[in-house]
């Protein structure tokens, strides 16, 4: 059942009740006031009868002169009276000691019992009784008294008709209920169309969330309304925000594997359809044309260390994604000074100067890894750079935190591409870098180290004038240690 | 036979699939990115364009796009396994689509099918005193008929149209029987030693140790 419905129902049937048992006792009440009221008057009436008919007993006794007047005299004197005296559908009824009828006026034959019920009672008895009349149901109000008249003990009894009062009743009870049958189809409706119209928003709040059910994320409420409503609103648009922001991380994030997952096949099959293709071409005519086998195995060679290359480089960007840090404390001088001494033989090679610029400094760590990046940035930075120029790798502290640079005066890297360079596989020059052996993970994985440390990692760049690489690394990883307070180190390598 | 542009930016690639289809007598041209490819194209027309997908200054889906029908039939060489790149390249009115790595023999024989299809591939064969006729199904040695099982026969055609290049024994498994599983090789020479026998090719369907077969050309066959 809805909502709307069942509130307003309640609330139509606890009205119908309490407006129904309300008007009942009201009417009840009133009733019994009334057949009190009945019963008082039929009381004086009867009262007042028995004093008359007293009254002219003892006024015929004087007038006629006589000791005592007859019963006869008595009977006819009641039934002078009770003709003056009564009203239509009223009967009385004179009885003498014994409980027989001596005379009566009306149509009625009097209850049984009444008689002696009458005899015990001192006061004026009163008696509702109901009769089964061919008409229906009647009603009578007895009053009864015992009256001594010349000596003997007669039993006065009268009724009058109270059908009408209980006709009366039935009727308004009549006119309650159907009044209160209107009232409820009048009330519930009332009540239906104004919960309903109430409950109204609570259909567009459904509404909106079916839509957000339905992948419609971006749907939001609008939060005005009653109170409870707007709170609801609210409620929603915020569970709607998060459900959004999570959606579209989770798609980004899905995007960003799908873009590594495809990367990695194109890196891995690039290489392995040279090896194949010139192991096949091997196979097919190398027997007839030896001339061409050093030709293709080089070809094989070198797509295999390519392949070789990638598959370290990717082993130490999972491990170093997946594995735990042993930060411990490391002068940072000295690391940099291991990775220029690494770079003889290969600057040799190139015509590049390496200059390394050092303050004392020590940082909290992972050794190896710490290398690994700036090994990684230095050699990006000689593939980099053309004969006879610079490389320069330089540290230093800004107060709190230990900065790294790294710089060449090679190409420069495009604005548009500067951004994603620490992307997986992303190279900028791609013909170039594959043939010095690189896969286009170096900055990514130097990318994960600095993650690691909590340290930044950021790149300027001026075309045809060189790219510098900063690496930042928080105050909290840089230990102090005054005691040191050595000289900058400079040093050239070439 | 055929002239066949090779667009891809893998330098070792592009060399590979110049020599492998230069060995079927193809001619074949280079461009190593979308936008030489493209003016490659209004110099010059091809019946076959081996194209890479991912190529630097424009991409295959991007230069296919801009392609006339007469340009050439697109073969597309790359990477991307996702059936939808593939349908797209289908959409777009490429041939055919061959995921990397790839080996020359099938690169080869997507080629003839498209060629085929194009019907610039001949079905008569002339190899010394040995007349083929792939559509009607005959072998004549000097005039006189030879009758063949239909495995022989493809067998022959198949190192006809694979003159002088060593064939593994899988690879003639795969491509005449079309089994995919290495260990059935000896049907295969079964059925070397029956062509051999039936059209006196002893001395020209040479064994190549550790390798194959190969068919040979000599001077009686020229």
């Amino acid at each position: 059942m809805k909502l709307w419905f069942k509130l307003a129902s309640a609330s139509a049937l606890v009205t119908i009740i309490a407006v129904n048992l309300t008007m009942t006792w009201l009417l009840s009440v009133n009733f019994s006031a009334m057949l009190q009221n009945e019963r008082d008057n039929a009381a004086l009436h009867h009262e007042d009868l028995c004093t008359v008919i007293k009254d002219a007993v003892a006024y015929e006794r004087l007038s006629t002169d006589a000791f005592m007047i007859t019963e006869q005299r008595i009977i006819a004197i009641a039934e002078k009276i009770f003709a003056a005296r009564l009203r239509e559908d009223d009967t009385a009824f004179l009885l003498n000691e014994e409980g027989s009828v001596l005379t009566m006026i009306g149509q009625e034959t009097l209850p049984d019992g009444l008689a002696n019920a009458v005899a015990d009672e001192q006061t004026v008895y009163t008696l509702l009784h109901t009769a089964e009349h061919h008409s229906g149901q009647e009603v009578r109000l007895y009053c009864g008294s015992s009256v001594r008249l010349e000596g003997a003990r007669y039993f006065l009894l009268n009724s009058s008709r109270i059908t009408a009062l209980y006709e009366r009743y039935h009727h308004q009870e009549r006119t309650v209920q159907g009044m209160s049958l209107v009232c409820t189809l009048l009330l519930s409706g009332v009540l239906l169309s104004m919960t309903k119209l109430f409950l109204h928003p609570l259909d567009r709040v459904n509404h909106t969330l079916q839509k957000i059910a339905a992948g419609n994320y971006q749907q939001r409420l609008p939060s005005h309304g009653s109170e409870e409503l707007r709170v609801l609103s609210e409620n929603v648009n915020r569970m709607a925000e998060s459900v959004e922001e999570n959606y579209r991380r989770m798609a980004s994030l899905a995007e960003e594997r799908k873009q590594f997952i495809d990367s990695l096949a194109h890196e891995i099959k690039t290489p392995l359809t040279s090896i194949l293709g010139f192991a096949e071409l091997l196979q097919m005519n190398a027997d007839r044309h030896p001339e061409v086998v050093p030709d293709y195995a080089a070809v094989i060679c070198e797509e295999a260390a390519r392949l070789r290359a990638l598959s370290g480089k990717l082993m130490e960007l999972v491990s170093t994604a997946n594995g735990t840090l042993e930060r411990i404390p490391t002068r940072l001088d000295d690391l940099l000074q291991e990775v220029a001494a690494a770079f003889v033989p290969i600057l040799k090679v190139r015509d590049v100067t390496l200059s390394t610029t050092t303050e004392p400094l020590v940082i909290a760590a992972d050794r190896d890894l710490f290398k690994s990046l700036l090994y990684n940035l230095v050699d990006n930075a000689v593939k980099a750079s053309p004969p006879q120029t610079a490389v320069t790798l330089a540290c230093h502290t800004n107060g709190e935190q230990a900065v790294i640079t790294v710089s060449d005066h090679g190409q420069g890297i495009p604005e548009e591409e500067q951004q994603r360079v620490f992307e997986p596989f992303y190279m900028t020059d791609k013909s170039r870098s594959r043939k010095a052996g690189g896969a286009g993970l170096g900055l990514a994985l130097c990318a994960e180290i600095a993650r690691k440390h909590d340290a930044v990692i950021s790149l300027i760049s001026h075309p045809h004038k060189g790219t510098t690489v900063t690496v930042t690394v928080p105050g909290q990883s840089v230990i102090d240690e005054s005691e040191e307070g050595g000289a900058a180190h400079d040093a050239e390598t070439s | 036979m055929a002239e066949i542009l090779i667009v891809e930016d893998d330098e070792h690639i592009a060399k590979m699939i110049s020599i492998t289809v230069a060995m079927e007598g193809h001619h074949a041209d280079v461009c190593y990115d979308g936008l030489a490819a493209e003016q490659q194209l209004r110099r010059k027309t091809y019946d076959i364009i081996l194209m890479d997908v991912m190529l630097p200054g424009q991409s295959g889906f991007d230069l296919l796009a801009k392609m006339q029908p007469e340009d050439g039939s697109v073969i597309f060489l790359t990477a991307l396994q996702d059936v939808s790149d593939k349908v797209k390249g289908l959409k777009l009115g490429a041939e055919d689509y061959i995921v990397k790595p790839f080996e020359p023999i099938e690169l080869l024989a997507r080629i003839e099918v498209v060629l085929r299809r194009q019907n610039k591939v001949g079905t008569l064969f002339h190899y010394g005193a040995l007349e083929v006729d792939e559509s009607r199904h005959t072998v004549c040695l000097k005039g006189k008929p030879v009758v063949l099982t239909p495995k022989e026969f493809e067998l022959l055609v198949f190192f006809l149209r694979h003159k002088d290049i060593a064939l593994t024994r899988e690879k003639l498994l795969a491509n005449v029987w079309g089994y995919r599983f290495v260990g059935e090789t000896r049907t295969v020479d079964a059925h070397v030693q029956q062509l051999r026998k039936k059209l006196s090719l002893q001395n020209h369907i040479v064994t190549i140790p550790k390798v194959g077969y190969r068919l040979e050309t000599t001077e009686d066959t020229l």
